[in-house]
């Protein structure tokens, strides 16, 4: 747990989970916060290997995914592609750092919007898919 | 008065995950649901032929917003097979079909918030989420169902080197409808600062201050901060943090210059997260805890 959040290092990178959505409190002396995968972070390719703790303090840990690298030869050291999730308790945010590397992110539940809407909800940059063909149900 | 429903989760694909999490869970639905709601909750549930995931978004707020101006009623009743997958897709007579393919659509963070998008998803909950440097490197996002990947902007399917370094700061947005607002601003203008450790130190209360009593210390939390390398006012921000529960008693507000009080810390942010520990009443810029 990184309260407010908790997180999981997977095989896909990094699962985000705020469980205080999921809570249970169907017991009256009992109260259970439900771990779900809700965002995850993690990019193109597949990892290296397992993640690794590559720093830690008195107040956080950075657990870093190395990802494999596309083509060969491999890449220098310099440019190795790899991301580091920094986990501090108490931090609104999850904050991971990319190197190297494009990022993809993936949800347990569908998208409703992806938006950049200001606060006003003006000047949104959605734009409407266009028409799949082939499902007839968008010609209805 | 909060009733209990159980959420049957039906999906195929990658919503089996989903699905797995939502078996033996339940969902809230509240007293005040409106017999139009449960309604078109039953109609759409009919058309898709799928039940989907939802957690509430806070334990006195309704599991499932299915007005008709909800953006989940107009995701599915509008977008059809956008916000839909798999077998989910209806047509207009009610049948599925098989899948229409996954729909790409992208979006421009906004010029007012350069860097920020907000993830909305079926299940309720909405998120934001922040990138680093948009001005040397403005980004699109892709998505489709359940996929977002953030790429240069008007790249095509060559994306090019990736960049040495790019940070992303993912935050879930709390609060009920019109709560939600005030903690959005404050996460976005608090996004830029972020911790990458930190310390722990001390010092004697009495010797440092005259108000101190015998036998306290203060705690104070020194953190290494980076920043995301925005421009404008966030730029400048503080690093802000979670007040949790534990910390209420002791904690010393930068707006007061004094220790807080529960209040306090309510009173100076909108932005508010739930944990095992509590509520945490939002976010604070100076740590700075006293300990009897």
């Amino acid at each position: 747990m990184v309260v407010p959040y908790a997180v999981s290092a997977g095989a896909a990178g990094l699962a985000v989970s705020y469980p205080a959505d999921r809570r249970d409190t169907s017991e009256a002396f009992r109260l259970s916060d439900a771990f779900s995968g809700d965002v995850s972070f993690g990019s193109d390719g597949p990892l290296a290997g397992p993640a690794a703790v590559a720093a830690h303090d008195a107040l956080s840990v950075t657990l870093r995914f190395a990802l494999a690298a596309p083509g060969t030869p491999a890449p220098a050291p310099a440019t190795a592609p790899f991301l580091d999730a920094v986990l501090v308790k108490g931090a609104p945010f999850v904050t991971v750092m990319y190197s190297h590397a494009w990022p993809v992110l993936t949800t347990a539940s569908q998208f409703a919007r992806v938006t950049g809407l200001s606060l006003a909800q003006e000047a949104s940059g959605e734009s409407d898919p266009a028409p799949d063909p082939k499902c007839s149900a968008n010609a209805g | 008065m909060l009733g209990k429903r159980r959420v049957m989760c039906t999906g195929t694909g990658n919503r089996k995950s989903a699905g797995a999490l939502c078996v033996g869970a339940f969902a809230e639905t509240s007293a005040e649901e409106t017999k139009a709601s449960r309604r078109l909750r039953k109609t759409l549930q009919a058309i898709t032929h799928c039940s989907h995931c939802f957690a509430p978004s806070s334990s006195s707020s309704l599991a499932l917003d299915l007005r008709p101006s909800s953006p989940l009623a107009l995701a599915l009743l509008l977008h059809r097979c956008a916000g839909l997958g798999g077998d989910c897709c209806p047509t207009a007579g009610g049948a599925t079909l098989g899948c229409c393919g996954a729909s790409t659509r992208s979006a421009s963070p906004s010029s007012a918030h350069p860097g920020a998008l907000f993830l909305e998803l079926l299940n309720g909950q909405r998120w934001l989420l922040a990138a680093s440097d948009p001005d040397s490197l403005p980004l699109d996002a892709r998505w489709d169902d359940g996929t977002v990947r953030l790429v240069p902007q008007g790249a095509g399917a060559d994306l090019g080197a990736p960049p040495p370094q790019l940070v992303l700061r993912l935050a879930r947005v709390t609060g009920a409808v019109g709560e939600a607002a005030a903690s959005e601003a404050e996460l976005l203008g608090s996004r830029d600062a972020f911790p990458l450790g930190g310390e722990v130190g001390w010092r004697d209360a009495v010797a440092s201050s005259a108000g101190g009593d015998a036998g306290e210390v203060e705690l104070s939390f020194a953190w290494r901060v980076g920043r995301l390398g925005l421009t404008g006012g966030a730029s400048t921000s503080p690093l802000a943090m979670v007040a949790l529960p534990h910390h209420l008693d002791g904690l010393r507000l930068a707006s007061k210059g004094a220790f807080a009080t529960a209040a306090d810390v309510t009173a100076a942010s909108s932005a508010r997260f739930s944990c095992l520990k509590g509520t945490d009443l939002g976010l604070v810029t100076v740590m700075v805890e006293r300990l009897p």
